[in-house]
């Protein structure tokens, strides 16, 4: 099932599919400083994942958030660890504040180092 | 006649002379950290700002005192490490990648004039832009953008140095309050741009010291650095 529940009221269930959560994650990575591309969907295949979208990964949480994983490739010439942090803290604000649900973690895999262009 | 366009090629007097501005921009920011962190409410409203460029700009100024006694080769690539593994958020991260373009476009010695300021924060510019997929409105990147335009459209004048930044200073304050307009997100909250303020605070103060005026000091961490 390729969905989250967000809300479950007397009325029925409302759900957020896994694909808007990977866009709106998306849309925060590429104005994400030091990010000059999303990496490959492929690298970071896991069996149970809902949805793969160009680098971002959303796995249901146990505690019933959701868990991020963010493929990026990062800029030639900057400090990776701190890159990684704010795209991390950016993210999961954005997503947060997008949908309401709870980013439980965030993994950030570098998959290149490069110059933009 | 400032320092900068009366100092000779003398490595040791010119870096006592970045030191000397690094230090005025440095304090100028201590003293308004509070006020920048109470800006920041994008990209994340975690109030940072202003402690992230402190701490970058802190260390900025103590690899100048580390390396104050070695020669220029190894000035340069301690400057470039501490610039790279020192930056603290995104709003030191896109500054060190300003102070980083224009170190590498400053001149080798003599006089920064205009065509030399105009390289120099074009420079910066591109080095900022360089790093991200999308440039976001209304932030530092549109601040370091409006500069270099306005350092390019003066760079023919015949103007003393103070007189130059002092210009750069006026773009600034214009620029950062339109920051308000080019991001929802600060026009909501009623707030300019916490990173470009912050960088606006740095270049009031090195052109308040390349004018000779004297530096304030009352930050407690400085005590270390002028003992």
């Amino acid at each position: 099932m390729e969905a989250v529940q967000l809300q479950e009221t007397a009325l029925g269930q409302l759900f957020i599919s896994s694909r808007a959560i990977a866009q709106v994650a998306e849309r925060s990575l590429d104005e994400c400083y030091g990010v000059v591309g999303l990496g490959r969907g492929a690298r970071i295949r896991r069996a149970f994942a809902l949805r793969r979208r160009h680098g971002v990964e959303v796995i249901p949480s146990e505690q019933g958030g959701i868990e991020l994983t963010l493929a990026v490739v990062i800029a030639y010439g900057l400090n990776l660890a701190e890159v990684a942090a704010t795209v991390r803290s950016r993210v999961s604000y954005e997503v947060e504040r997008v949908t309401g649900l709870e980013v439980a973690r965030v993994e950030v895999r570098i998959d290149d180092v490069r110059s933009r262009d | 006649m400032s320092d900068l366009e009366t100092e000779s090629g003398v490595v040791g007097s010119e870096l006592a002379l970045v030191r000397r501005l690094a230090l005025a921009a440095l304090e100028a920011l201590e003293r308004e950290r509070q006020r920048i962190d109470g800006l920041n409410v994008y990209p994340v409203p975690d109030g940072d700002t202003g402690m992230n460029l402190v701490l970058t700009v802190r260390a900025l100024v103590e690899e100048l005192d580390a390396t104050a006694s070695s020669g220029p080769a190894a000035f340069r690539r301690d400057f470039a490490r501490a610039l790279l593994m020192r930056a603290r958020g995104t709003s030191g991260v896109i500054l060190s990648q300003i102070v980083r373009g224009a170190v590498e476009a400053a001149p080798v010695s003599g006089p920064i004039a205009g065509r030399a300021l105009a390289t120099m924060l074009e420079r910066s510019r591109d080095a900022a832009y360089s790093a991200v997929a999308k440039p976001a409105e209304g932030t530092i990147l549109t601040l370091i953008r409006e500069l270099a335009d306005e350092a390019h459209r003066r760079r023919r004048k015949a103007l003393p140095l103070e007189q130059r930044l002092d210009a750069l200073v006026e773009r600034g304050e214009a620029a950062l309050a339109r920051t308000r307009e080019r991001n929802p997100a600060l026009g909501e909250a009623g707030v300019v741009d916490a990173g470009a303020a912050g960088l606006l605070v740095c270049l009031r103060a090195i052109a308040r010291a390349v004018a000779g005026e004297p530096v304030v000091s009352q930050a407690p961490a400085l005590r270390l650095v002028f003992s």
